[in-house]
């Protein structure tokens, strides 16, 4: 597929956004719906208790579909998007599934529902699935704190998950007067079916998958002190289909003692470059510490192209303004790459900040790029920690920094901005105030 | 019971008024910080229900618990808007926190009148 046709097929992914997200709504709500309307008149509370059950397994029935990657799933709304529902919609659960059994004691005046531990094997299995969910929302919020990896959180999560979800149906079931209903009962044995097929997928299918179109390290190549880049062959011949600014997910198998973990990468290179592609990774963590001893003839599995920060997706015409902080130079350097390789005449002013010079990435192919004329760019550099040989901009990129180096009018232009969070959030804030519409603003932080 | 959900109203304020701060200030984020407001404020949501369900409370203490419902909606967004790495937007803060304080007020008037 080119590039041509993967912009397409984003473009009218991009059309279903509304209709799915409305869908999903509707699917969450609808076993509420059906207990509302197929049961006769209840008290309030009682009611309310039950209303919050449902909602809140049926938030938690749909998780593993937000996480799973799902390619249709990505094209209209970005990983990032359905990452950001994945870890704010538990939360929600997590409040209506809490105040569950509270609200229900009460309407029943039945406390001993809550503080007696001779119970019948269904309620302590309902108490043990919100235990879980506690846990599971706990562990995930706070793993760093907990000093758990970044492995560890991710195999204690799969099993959390799939044990919360199996306690939580066999309580529901078990108790849940409404699931007597066979169309209630439909819905929520579909809700168990679809969290578990997706489950399956990203859990068995996708890394079957991978496993049969391995790449092979062909490069690996310093950049500066911390910063390297693999480069990686298809084995079978099958090269990555993928727009600028896409990131992948990679395991590396290395042995040697070398952790195999899965992360998610920046695609580096130019999508032009259809025997291989890149990746330019900064030691930062355990994992990426050890990025240097990747070697020629390692193996990798491959997971992508997943994200939507592309100029590609964006409006065809009109002035570019980049800006980059330190490693988050990789996606715009892709899509510079991209735009060199296509010959393209757009005007892109890039403001990349890093500490020091030794920091710049890619600085020489920059230059030469912007020497090329295609793109039509400019490049300024501006160091947090210049030495006494620069006579270069200084200091951070904000907003006044950007009214300067950016002339003419800025609401006409569109700002692709990748770097450190703080730094994120204070530019996104300084080009709003410079009234640079939303819409003109594009950024992804992706986060597991 | 009211006691508790007052309590709860009260601790999840404080907490919410120095998130407010912390980030107004352009400080460095607390995650747990923000996760102990989420669960005092899910605490008193839960507190307030209960007490709904369990006791004769007055209509001003209903009128509280209507809006502690809808102050947590905006609360979930500024969550997700946290999580997306952009700044958060000020009228939904102000909004939030409008909503809350009107809903703590409410609930320390309701209390003091005899919810007991």
């Amino acid at each position: 597929m080119n590039s041509t046709a993967i912009i397409e097929a984003y473009r009218r992914a991009q059309r279903y956004r509304l209709p799915l997200a409305f869908l999903y709504g509707l699917l969450i709500a609808l076993p509420a719906a059906l207990a509302i309307a197929l049961t006769g008149p209840q008290p309030l509370h009682y009611r309310l208790a039950k209303i919050f059950a449902l909602l809140g397994f049926m938030i938690l029935a749909f998780q593993p579909v937000l996480s799973a990657r799902l390619r249709w799933l990505d094209r209209p709304f970005g990983l990032n998007m359905l990452f950001i529902v994945h870890k704010v919609m538990p939360l929600v659960a997590l409040l209506l599934l809490s105040a569950h059994p509270f609200v229900l004691a009460a309407a029943l005046d039945r406390w001993p529902l809550l503080t007696n531990v001779q119970q019948p094997w269904y309620i302590l299995l309902g108490k043990t699935a919100l235990l879980l969910l506690w846990a599971t929302v706990v562990v995930s919020l706070f793993y760093e704190l907990l000093r758990l990896t970044f492995e560890q959180w991710r195999v204690a999560h799969n099993v959390l998950v799939l044990a919360l979800l199996a306690a939580g149906f066999a309580h529901s079931i078990a108790v849940g007067s409404d699931l007597q209903l066979w169309p209630l009962r439909a819905a929520w044995i579909a809700a168990l079916a679809t969290a578990l097929a997706a489950y399956i997928h990203h859990m068995v299918i996708v890394p079957w998958r991978r496993r049969r179109n391995m790449f092979v390290v062909d490069q690996v190549q310093r950049e500066t002190d911390s910063v390297w880049t693999i480069t990686l062959i298809s084995e079978r011949r099958r090269p990555l289909d993928h727009l600028p600014g896409q990131f992948q997910f990679i395991r590396f198998h290395r042995g040697r003692d070398l952790p195999d973990e899965e992360h998610h990468f920046t695609i580096s290179s130019s999508p032009a470059a259809e025997k291989y592609h890149e990746s330019t990774i900064k030691e930062v963590g355990d994992f990426t510490a050890a990025i240097g001893r990747t070697k020629p003839g390692d193996k990798a599995s491959v997971e992508a192209p997943f994200g939507h920060f592309s100029y590609t997706l964006g409006r065809p015409d009109g002035d570019l303004v980049f800006i980059a902080g330190g490693i988050g130079i990789t996606p715009l350097m892709s899509m510079l790459r991209h735009m060199r390789d296509t010959r393209s005449t757009r005007r892109v002013i890039l403001l990349y900040a890093n500490r020091t010079q030794e920091s710049i990435v890619f600085r020489r192919e920059l230059d030469e790029i912007a020497a090329g004329g295609h793109p039509r760019l400019t490049v300024v550099h501006v160091l947090s920690r210049p030495d006494e040989a620069w006579n270069g901009p200084s200091g951070h990129i904000d907003r006044e920094f950007i009214r300067r180096r950016v002339e003419g009018d800025l609401s006409a232009r569109d700002f692709y901005v990748c770097g450190p969070l703080t730094m994120m959030r204070d530019i996104i804030g300084a080009l709003l105030d410079l009234k640079v519409s939303d819409s003109r603003i594009h950024y992804e932080r992706f986060a597991l | 019971m009211m006691t508790g959900t007052l309590v709860a109203m009260l601790i999840a304020a404080g907490l919410g008024m120095i998130l407010a701060s912390l980030h107004l200030a352009r400080r460095a984020d607390l995650p747990w910080l923000g996760f102990l407001h989420g669960v005092a404020a899910g605490t008193a949501f839960v507190l307030f229900l209960v007490s709904s369900a369990a006791l004769d409370i007055p209509d001003l203490s209903v009128a509280a618990l209507g809006l502690v419902m809808v102050t947590l909606a905006p609360g979930f967004v500024l969550f997700a808007a946290d999580l997306s790495g952009r700044p958060l937007p000020r009228w939904l803060l102000a909004w939030h926190a409008g909503l809350a304080l009107l809903a703590v007020v409410l609930a320390v008037i309701a209390f003091s009148h005899g919810a007991s």
